[in-house]
């Protein structure tokens, strides 16, 4: 019996320990999407914000996503709502935490997954303590000690806030890119990565689970794309039966790589980001998934953010 | 995973090792911390781990060879006249001093390779750039195998006690491999003497409930000091150190006195977690630290500072030069002629000029390094010269040098010796160390450190409250070790609700007001570098 | 024994040398002191000292240092 007492005495140390983490965790949980209430990453999080189930499609991805894709026009030209949850050097388990804490609120029709971040590669130890700190929020807001006001104690969550351009950043620099034949036929694949190939089927499982369509979308650039990426991808796409547009590849898109470009063609400025999301805008009307409601009162916040919008541009 | 102090060593790696270790058989449990110490090393420094593989390698063929040596000695000896026998001695004696020497020569070879090439190529495309020269050697760039310092002190102090006959070669090969790579020590010490470690680490004894808690508790302690206090003012130091004028030296002061809390926190503490986590296996490894902030003199100071590193240059530098043959003919001659004092003055600061130079040297390849060991060789060899001196002021003004004043101000003043250390052993460039050296003596300004100007190096009020608050706590630790008062087992006679409440407060107070994640750049253990 | 305590006082007086064994962790023998005592015994008793010998353990209290004199005169 003696020899059991520490067992037992670990095991009720450690479910204390366990139960207090979760304490604290929502203690030091954000309240809100908002700066000030410890919440990181604003403007992709602002997905929380939107009404519930009002968001038609969801895309995900790193930089070149925000910076190419405006969920504004589709609204303007189709009545589509969308939102961008991307974030500079995404990572695919960030992508997977996104739709995650997106479908919570939100039951979408479609997922696009902007397939540049499918190459980036990680560690699986990384993947490990993001999902950790996912667990125990009070390891990620931990540094909130310094602002936490009282009221925050016990309140519920309720996110408030959401962007005005539903995720795009809008960028008006130029700067020419220096290659703009990047797109020649070339055989053969850049590889997949292990690791990756399983977090892009882990997140088309979850949209099969919920009935959502998924694609895989390219946004042009001319420093971080290339046949060989192209056809790797496109391979993904077959094994896994899902729709793959690369608009690298679209000669009707007419990007034209001295002006349409922030940074040399590793991003797009607002004029190419207005050509992809006009074609991408058609190409899902024709779909005929998607119901237009432009004309819905239930819906009458986008038409703020639309005036909000077009004051911009 | 160089740090010691992030979750993937703490809460992954460790872990594991303890369960694996634990349900391995107790014959095979030796070869289990032999394999993780591989891993540990392999994930910091990949394929560099063949220099650590060599010098386990190396160490056991010399001491086997020095066995071998001595025993055909031994073997001559029984034969021979005695008269004859000084001589066989002597001869013999030669021939295991020319083995140490290769040995010593190989091990530092590579320690030097890898430490101080860039140095010597900076210092002479310096010269040649000085001399219009024009040809620079290319420097070429080096990683260096981790704890390399630390490891290469451990195998030469094992070759020269296998000669001395203070131990026994040792012929299990798997047994060294293990004494230079048990992996709680690779990254920053405790430099370790194989008789110390031998058994321990062979004798495979699983982890008791005790051992485990015993263990965890210094593992917290480490941390919370690493990384509540260590990590934060990181924030401080960095920015004060790379300012590029220092028009005031009260800045100065608070950044050299936050660099010195920094490094004995950070060392310290990494220290805490490397000693428990050895303590989880039954393993005793030295103790680094004893409570050097209540030193009364600069020696003292260095007895309770990185202590296996000053016992390994006492051992293997001070007493072997300082009573070599010339050097004690000199010092008889010298007392004869000086008296007791003096006498043996000469001899102990050429050991002494010695040791501090490769203090020095050893901590990295720099001026400022240099520089450091020197400033330390010359308050101690005062100390030395004057003892007579303060001796007799005690004796004349009657003034009991252990009244708590006395001893408050020897050590007030022992401290400051040792910022002002720190301050030049910080400072990226050597001119950098003087021009805060000269504000600080020209320009100081105490109303800054009071004004809210402190506030201005990217930590705030509150991060200054934590630090605090974290440092009281350290110190009244500190005094009750100082008291040799045993906290651990005071703690175990209490009630266990009550000893669990304070433990849930410790990790809490970790997890909370860590400096780590979002808002923060990780830093590694500061001794890993040198 | 006796010329080992007076060579002790002699060096360092002030010091209850046939009492205390914590002559090297108290700090009452420092590294100087230590260099002239070996040398002193080392005249005194006609043997040598190797530097392995130099540890705490042997020189913590007078009696351990008479036991190492004791060995080493045997050794030799």
């Amino acid at each position: 019996m003696e020899k059991y007492k520490n067992y037992i005495d670990a095991t009720i140390f450690l479910v204390i320990f366990f139960i207090l983490l979760n304490i604290t965790s929502y203690l030091f949980v954000p309240k809100n999407n908002l700066e000030e209430f410890g919440m990181e990453q604003i403007t992709a999080n602002g997905v929380l914000g939107e009404k519930e189930n009002t968001i038609d499609i969801l895309f995900l991805g790193d930089s070149e996503v925000y910076t190419s894709i405006i969920p504004m026009e589709f609204f303007n030209d189709y009545g589509i709502t969308s939102y961008v949850c991307g974030t500079s050097g995404q990572r695919l388990y960030d992508s997977y935490r996104f739709l995650e804490a997106a479908l919570e609120y939100q039951n979408p029709k479609m997922v696009v997954l902007e397939t540049n971040a499918i190459y980036r590669k990680y560690t699986l130890m990384s993947a490990i303590q993001a999902k950790s700190k996912l667990l125990f929020p009070v390891i990620k807001y931990h540094d909130r000690w310094k602002h936490l006001s009282i009221n925050e104690f016990g309140g519920d969550i309720n996110y408030t806030w959401t962007d005005d351009n539903k995720g795009y950043i809008k960028k008006d620099q130029i700067a020419a890119s220096l290659n703009p034949n990047y797109m020649e036929k070339e055989e053969g694949y850049k590889n997949i990565m292990p690791l990756n190939y399983r977090q892009v089927v882990s997140i088309k499982n979850i949209c099969d689970q919920k009935g959502i369509k998924f694609m895989l979308m390219s946004s042009p650039s001319s420093i971080n794309w290339n046949y060989q990426k192209h056809n790797g991808i496109k391979r993904l796409a077959d094994n896994l039966d899902v729709p793959y547009i690369d608009l690298n590849l679209i000669d009707s898109l007419k990007i034209d790589w001295a002006v349409d470009t922030l940074d040399k063609g590793d991003h797009l400025n607002y004029t190419g980001a207005l050509k992809v999301s006009k074609y991408m805008g058609a190409y899902f009307h024709e779909l005929g998934l998607f119901d237009n409601h432009f004309a819905d009162p239930v819906y009458s916040d986008w038409h703020k953010a639309l005036d909000n919008y077009k004051k911009r541009v | 995973m160089v740090n010691y102090c992030n979750t993937l060593y703490f809460l992954i790696f460790l872990p594991i090792v303890i369960l694996i270790y634990n349900i391995t058989p107790k014959k095979h449990r030796p070869k289990i911390l032999l394999l993780a110490s591989y891993i540990f090393f392999f994930s910091i420094s990949g394929k560099l781990i063949i220099f650590l593989i060599f010098s386990s390698l190396s160490i056991h063929h010399f001491g086997l060879w020095l066995e071998s040596i001595k025993s055909e000695r031994d073997e001559i000896l029984k034969n021979v006249q005695k008269e004859d026998k000084k001589e066989i001695k002597i001869t013999y004696k030669k021939k295991e001093k020319r083995i140490i020497i290769l040995a010593i020569l190989i091990h530092l070879g590579l320690l030097v390779f890898f430490k101080y090439t860039k140095f010597f190529g900076i210092n002479i495309n310096n010269l040649l750039a000085q001399l219009k020269v024009n040809y620079q050697i290319p420097l070429p760039k080096l990683l260096i195998p981790i704890g390399i310092s630390f490891y290469t002190l451990e195998a030469i102090s094992y070759i020269i006690d296998v000669a001395r006959e203070k131990i026994k070669p040792e012929k299990n090969l798997m047994s060294l491999a293990l004494y230079l790579s048990f992996f709680p020590k690779t990254v920053e010490g405790p430099i370790s003497r194989y008789e110390d470690l031998k058994e321990s680490l062979n004798a495979g004894e699983k982890t008791t409930y005790k051992s485990l808690c015993f263990g965890a508790q210094r593992i917290l302690y480490g941390l919370i000091k690493k990384v509540v206090v260590a990590d934060r003012l990181n924030i401080l130091v960095k920015s004060i150190f790379s300012m590029s004028e220092f028009s005031n030296g009260g800045i100065v002061a608070l950044g050299t006195i936050a660099y010195t809390i920094q490094l004995y926190m950070d060392f310290s503490g990494t220290m805490d977690v490397v000693i428990g986590s050895a303590e989880i296996f039954n393993i005793r490894l030295k103790e680094n630290f004893r409570q050097p902030f209540f030193s009364k003199s600069i020696s003292e100071f260095w007895s309770r500072w990185h202590i296996t590193l000053g016992t390994w240059f006492k051992d293997y530098i001070f007493y072997p030069v300082s009573l070599s043959k010339p050097m004690k003919k000199l010092t008889t001659i010298l007392r004869r002629h000086l008296g007791n004092h003096f006498g043996p003055l000469i001899a102990g600061s050429v050991a002494l000029f010695l040791v501090w130079l490769a203090n020095g040297l050893w901590h990295g390849a720099a001026w400022t390094f240099v520089f450091f060991g020197m400033y330390h060789f010359f308050f101690i060899i005062i100390a030395n010269i004057t003892e007579p001196l303060v001796n007799k002021f005690y004796c004349v003004t009657h003034i009991n040098r252990e009244n708590i004043i006395v001893k408050t101000i020897r050590i007030i003043k022992t401290t400051i010796i040792v910022l002002i250390g720190e301050l030049f052993f910080r400072a990226d460039r050597f001119k950098t160390a003087l021009a805060m050296f000269n504000a600080l003596i020209t320009k100081f300004d105490f109303r800054v450190i009071m004004s809210k100007d402190i506030f201005n190096f990217g930590i705030d009020k509150l991060d200054f409250i934590i630090v605090i608050i974290t440092l009281v706590f350290v110190f009244v630790i500190s005094i009750l070790k100082e008291k040799n008062i045993n906290i651990r087992k005071i703690l175990s006679t209490w009630q266990k609700p009550l000893r669990w409440l304070i433990f849930y407060i410790l990790i809490f107070y970790l997890i909370i007001f860590g400096a780590y994640g979002m808002n923060y750049t990780p830093v590694d253990p500061m001794y890993a570098n040198f | 024994m006796e010329k080992l305590i007076n060579i002790l006082e002699s060096l360092n007086p002030g010091v209850d040398y046939q009492n205390v064994t914590t002559l090297i962790d108290e700090h009452y023998l420092d590294s100087l002191t230590i260099l002239s005592l070996v040398a002193e015994i080392e005249d005194e008793f006609d043997i040598t000292i190797p530097t392995v010998e130099i540890i705490p353990d042997n020189f913590n209290s007078a009696s351990a240092l008479h036991k190492m004199i004791e060995r080493l005169s045997e050794e030799d």
